[in-house]
């Protein structure tokens, strides 16, 4: 029966993802944020950012089929850049340069990469079936949550993303405050009454997400990357055989299961995603083996289980935000950002309401996954090529991109100049240290969570304890205060801020 | 944490420079908040007002601001570090005017102008690099955004 209702869903799934041209935004999406993903200094965040307005055109299955795949590429890319220039793209794959780039100055650049793919090819056809599976019982138990829980899930959510990131917790907290805020500027949706808006007309409906998320990330990448002139050291173009001989997929294996399961339970978790599980991954296959001193020298482990871990979880961080509608990090930050240019508002509601939509992007990852491996080990020599180009060259492109891609949502010169006022604010922050990911988070749940509260006050008739008395919503606030008391107790932030330098 | 080598006099003798700035950032915007929504009904408490969320927030903002501003006084931070202007503000000056000329001026002319401040921005490039890489960066965007998707944006400053 429940196999049954499975195979329904994905063949559903499947038929829309297989059709002509979802197949060819899926494969755009894929080769589009490798290119970019593989870029030093531009991590898939700041990839999906640049290309949020694009997907403003097509139509909303095609669009976020196409950020699915920008995701999995802008991670896959960044994997090929540690592995090739020791500079990791992305946060997630800083344990890949460890042993990846050590491979390659061994002359075993071709292995690193292909058993990189095929690791993140097996987690993430796992981690897609994963989501198959749990999405529609956890679609069904968050259509039971009352409007009080869905608040206290939400904080739940963001203390939960506060705990897993990096950098001082408090900072955080105050990132996410200002988030909110940010997020309720504009006209207030139940009242009709300005707020914050001083008169200027495009903050009259709010600040976009898409000016904001390039703002800061975008804009300031280029600032802060400028500033601080980073070294490549290219080991050589030549990559070597790529296909791993036996003695190397049978190291590789274990590491790869592993490496999915650990990716898989991480990628659940809000705020947990790629970046915690590549480390965990790591740490853990340093643990198991035989002889830990070939870690950091070219183990072909410390490639497979990173790998596989953080694709495994890239992907299941996909439940929480496609079945409770709550983006768990900055990326499904952007993926809520894309589905609401096309007026979806995500939730439980989508998967009823637009299954086909729903279980096409679910069949369209896996997809993804399958084109990656199919097109991008061949297209190495390509990404290598790309590397070579200057920074100083690419950072006028970047520029050039976000300006226009802002512009082009609304046609809209204000935006532009939102987003450069937001590169400024970005450029602050990372001076300050004031992470600006949460602040992202924030923004997207605070329109969200001020009309959770309001209906939750209404059915209350006023009566704030009903936070404190719907269990589900009395659970959620207790698993975010014990959080919280533990990670601002002394011994265990030490223990987490060694966990980060390691 | 609290111990450890004594830093070099700052001059002023601040402790935790980022935290003691990242604490007032906090504290001014949720007082800016506070303020600039000083007018917002707050309704009942079983309709909640307009000013009602933004009070929480504000607040909370105010809050976490005095901590971490106290953090800074008493745990011994890195400093903040220079701050490089030049990129910065010229990279601001590109997308700033990008912003102004793109529909007086349209696609090209902006473009060059974009082009040309974020050329300032950045260091070692030479007029041939940055012409050749220019003219393809044009003829890219044409063909992608105008050509490809269809954008409608103007081009020329006459059309």
């Amino acid at each position: 029966m429940e196999l049954n209702l499975l195979a329904e869903h994905l063949s559903l799934g499947f038929g829309v993802a297989l059709t002509m041209q979802n197949l060819f935004w899926c494969l755009m999406g894929a080769i589009i944020g490798t290119a970019i993903g593989v870029l030093p200094g531009v991590g898939p965040v700041a990839t999906m950012a640049l290309l949020l307005p694009v997907t403003y055109y097509l139509p909303p299955e095609g669009a976020l089929i196409m950020l699915a795949g920008i995701y999995y590429g802008a991670q896959y890319g960044g994997s090929t850049t540690a592995i090739l220039v020791n500079l990791p793209g992305e946060s997630s794959s800083v344990v890949t340069c460890l042993d990846g780039y050590q491979m390659a100055r061994q002359g075993r650049a071709g292995t690193a990469l292909a058993i990189a793919a095929i690791g993140s090819f097996f987690a993430g056809c796992v981690s897609t079936l994963l989501i198959a599976v749990a999405a529609p019982p956890l679609t069904l138990l968050a259509q039971k949550f009352g409007p009080a829980d869905y608040c206290s899930l939400m904080v739940l959510g963001l203390v939960t993303a506060v705990v897993m990131a990096r950098g001082s917790v408090i900072k955080a907290i105050g990132m996410i405050f200002l988030g909110l805020l940010l997020g309720i500027v504009g006209t207030d949706v139940n009242t009709g009454n300005l707020r914050y808006s001083f008169g200027i007309g495009i903050l009259f409906d709010g600040i976009n997400f898409v000016p904001i998320a390039m703002g800061v990330f975008g804009i300031n990448e280029i600032m802060a990357n400028l500033t601080n002139p980073e070294r490549r050291d290219l080991v050589s173009t030549n990559v070597g055989g790529l296909m791993p001989s036996k003695k190397d997929l049978k190291e590789a294996t274990p590491a790869i299961l592993r490496g999915t399961v650990i990716g898989s339970l991480l990628g659940v978790l809000p705020g947990g995603g790629a970046v915690l599980a590549s480390f965990a991954s790591y740490t853990i296959e340093k643990r198991l083996a035989k002889d830990p001193s070939r870690f950091g020298k070219g183990a072909i482990e410390g490639v497979a289980g990173p790998e596989s871990a953080n694709n495994a979880a890239a992907q299941t961080s996909f439940i929480p935000m496609l079945t409770l509608g709550i983006p768990s990090n900055a990326v499904m930050a952007m993926m809520v950002g894309g589905m609401m240019i096309h007026g979806i508002i995500p939730g439980p509601q989508v998967m009823t309401e637009k299954p086909g939509l729903f279980w096409g992007m679910i069949a369209s990852m896996w997809v993804g996954n399958a084109m990656l491996i199919i097109f991008n080990l061949p297209m190495v020599g390509m990404w290598v090529k790309m590397l070579m180009v200057p920074y100083r060259l690419l950072s006028i492109a970047i520029l050039f991109f976000c300006c226009i891609g802002v512009y082009s949502l609304n046609n809209s010169a204000e935006e532009v100049l939102l987003i450069t006022f937001f590169g400024f604010v970005g450029y602050v922050f990372v001076k300050l240290d004031c992470e600006p990911a949460p602040m992202l988070l924030g923004f997207i749940l605070g329109p969200m969570m001020e009309t959770y509260l309001r209906r939750a006050m209404l059915l209350s008739r006023g009566d704030s304890m009903v936070f404190l008395e719907r269990p589900l919503s009395l659970g959620f606030l207790i698993a975010a205060a014990i959080l919280l008391v533990i990670i601002l107790l002394p011994s265990i932030r030490k223990a987490r801020e060694t966990a980060f330098v390691e | 944490m609290a111990s450890g080598s004594p830093r070099p006099a700052t001059g002023i003798g601040l402790k935790g420079p980022k935290d003691l700035l990242s604490g007032l950032m906090f504290i001014v915007i949720g007082a800016g908040g506070l303020y600039f929504g000083s007018d917002f009904p707050m309704g009942t408490p079983v309709r909640l007002g307009t000013g009602v969320f933004p009070a929480i927030l504000s607040w909370g903002l105010i809050v976490i601001g005095v901590i971490v501003f106290i953090q800074g006084l008493l745990i011994t931070g890195e400093p903040v570090g220079n701050w490089a202007w030049r990129p910065v503000v010229l990279i601001g000056i590109a997308a700033g005017l990008f912003a102004v000329l793109i529909e007086p001026a349209g696609l090209i002319v902006s473009m060059i102008v974009l082009m040309g401040f974020g050329a300032l921005a950045g260091d070692d490039h030479t007029v041939r690099e940055f012409s050749i890489f220019t003219v393809i960066m044009v003829v890219m965007a044409l063909a992608m955004f105008i050509w490809g998707l269809g954008m409608p944006i103007k081009v020329f400053p006459w059309s």
